[in-house]
């Protein structure tokens, strides 16, 4: 089965194509330009290397939130067009599932995707293995922190906004441990992965957006 | 500040006056009822800001952006109801884009504001006092 995805939730710009789960080939850009500009071009340069058409392929996936809301909707437009065009079927996973789930397979410890999402706050999970422990959610740092050290349990964090409050982590969670920048970049091959072990398990859907935008309003104080 | 302004060649250079204020990030925050100069005031910072094309009325398209040294977008948020409809325009990429935000009818961005120019526009006659206040939650 070759499956086709994106990803582009964060300022990375990334795709990839797997077949029977391995990876052939993933193109990731991680500039400040917007994904409007890259992501078609990624696409078409990918294939165009890997000798593959768009109708070669079996499944087209993305990360559908949360993240840059525009940036969602250029990556879910684009997989639903793709998709439409070679009446193949699409699927849409969390970004942050998607982030977590190659670490999440090699420990028995908890793994916590964080995103920045301004404003000191970020979107985050928790997984261990592949439980669930806590829904994606938009929180404050602080509140994040404070949950997970009542928690008690030894936690990975990986994502773009490590580097950006690590001083904070590893002060209130000093036996945590922060994934090296290698990690913490968004690459397209976990979001083939995740989304062809959902379509065999019947689990998938096409993509929709998974904003959490209700609750960012209802957090500042929304005005009517 | 205060500006008086008889004509809108005036609430113009005002509003090109009060740019040099501007730095990258600014946001600007225009009250004032129909008519009362506020896209007029906004072409101002647009000129002073050094944007080639002027600005018009945002009401249809919500936002129009415009490059430049530091960009500017100009925001009409009239025919949104609520801060989630706004969030809905990813407003927070234009809000920390660096660009400088004029936004007309900003009541529902208000609690996404931290740091902001208030500018009123009133009316006095046939001419307009232009109330300026920078505010800082």
């Amino acid at each position: 089965m070759k499956v086709l995805a994106i990803d582009t939730a964060t300022k990375a710009a990334t795709v990839a194509v797997t077949e029977n789960g391995a990876l052939v080939g993933e193109y990731t850009l991680n500039l400040d330009q917007p994904h409007s500009q890259k992501i078609m071009p990624l696409i078409e340069n990918l294939l165009k290397e890997l000798h593959l058409q768009v109708q070669d392929m079996d499944l087209f996936a993305c990360a559908q939130g949360p993240g840059s809301f525009t940036g969602l909707r250029i990556g879910i437009a684009a997989v639903q067009g793709l998709a439409r065009s070679v009446n193949k079927p699409s699927a849409g996973v969390s970004t942050l599932e998607a982030m977590a789930y190659s670490v999440s397979r090699l420990t028995n410890d908890c793994v916590c995707p964080v995103l920045d999402a301004r404003r000191s706050q970020v979107y985050y999970a928790l997984y261990k293995g592949s439980a669930e422990l806590i829904a994606p959610s938009l929180e404050s740092i602080d509140n994040v922190l404070a949950q997970l050290a009542c928690l008690g349990k030894r936690t990975i964090f990986i994502g773009d906004a490590v580097s950006l409050h690590q001083n904070k982590i590893q002060q209130s969670l000093p036996d945590s441990v922060l994934a090296p920048e290698i990690l913490n970049v968004n690459f397209a091959y976990n979001v083939a992965v995740l989304a062809q072990k959902k379509f065999e398990a019947k689990q998938a859907a096409k993509p929709t957006p998974e904003y959490l935008i209700k609750s960012y309003a209802e957090k500042m104080g929304e005005q009517k | 500040m205060e500006f008086f302004s008889e004509s809108d060649f005036e609430t113009r250079q005002f509003g090109a006056q009060f740019s040099k204020q501007l730095k990258p990030g600014a946001v600007v925050c225009l009250t004032g009822d129909l008519g009362a100069g506020k896209t007029t005031f906004t072409k101002g910072i647009a000129a002073g800001l050094g944007i080639k094309y002027e600005p018009v009325s945002p009401t249809f398209n919500l936002v129009n952006a415009y490059d430049g040294v530091i960009p500017l977008y100009h925001f009409d948020l009239y025919r949104l109801q609520s801060t989630e409809d706004l969030m809905g325009i990813d407003f927070d990429s234009y809000l920390f884009s660096g660009g400088v935000c004029v936004i007309e009818w900003p009541k529902i961005a208000y609690p996404l504001l931290e740091h902001y120019y208030q500018v009123q526009l009133l009316y006095e006659g046939e001419n307009r006092r232009i109330i300026i206040e920078e505010v800082r939650k």
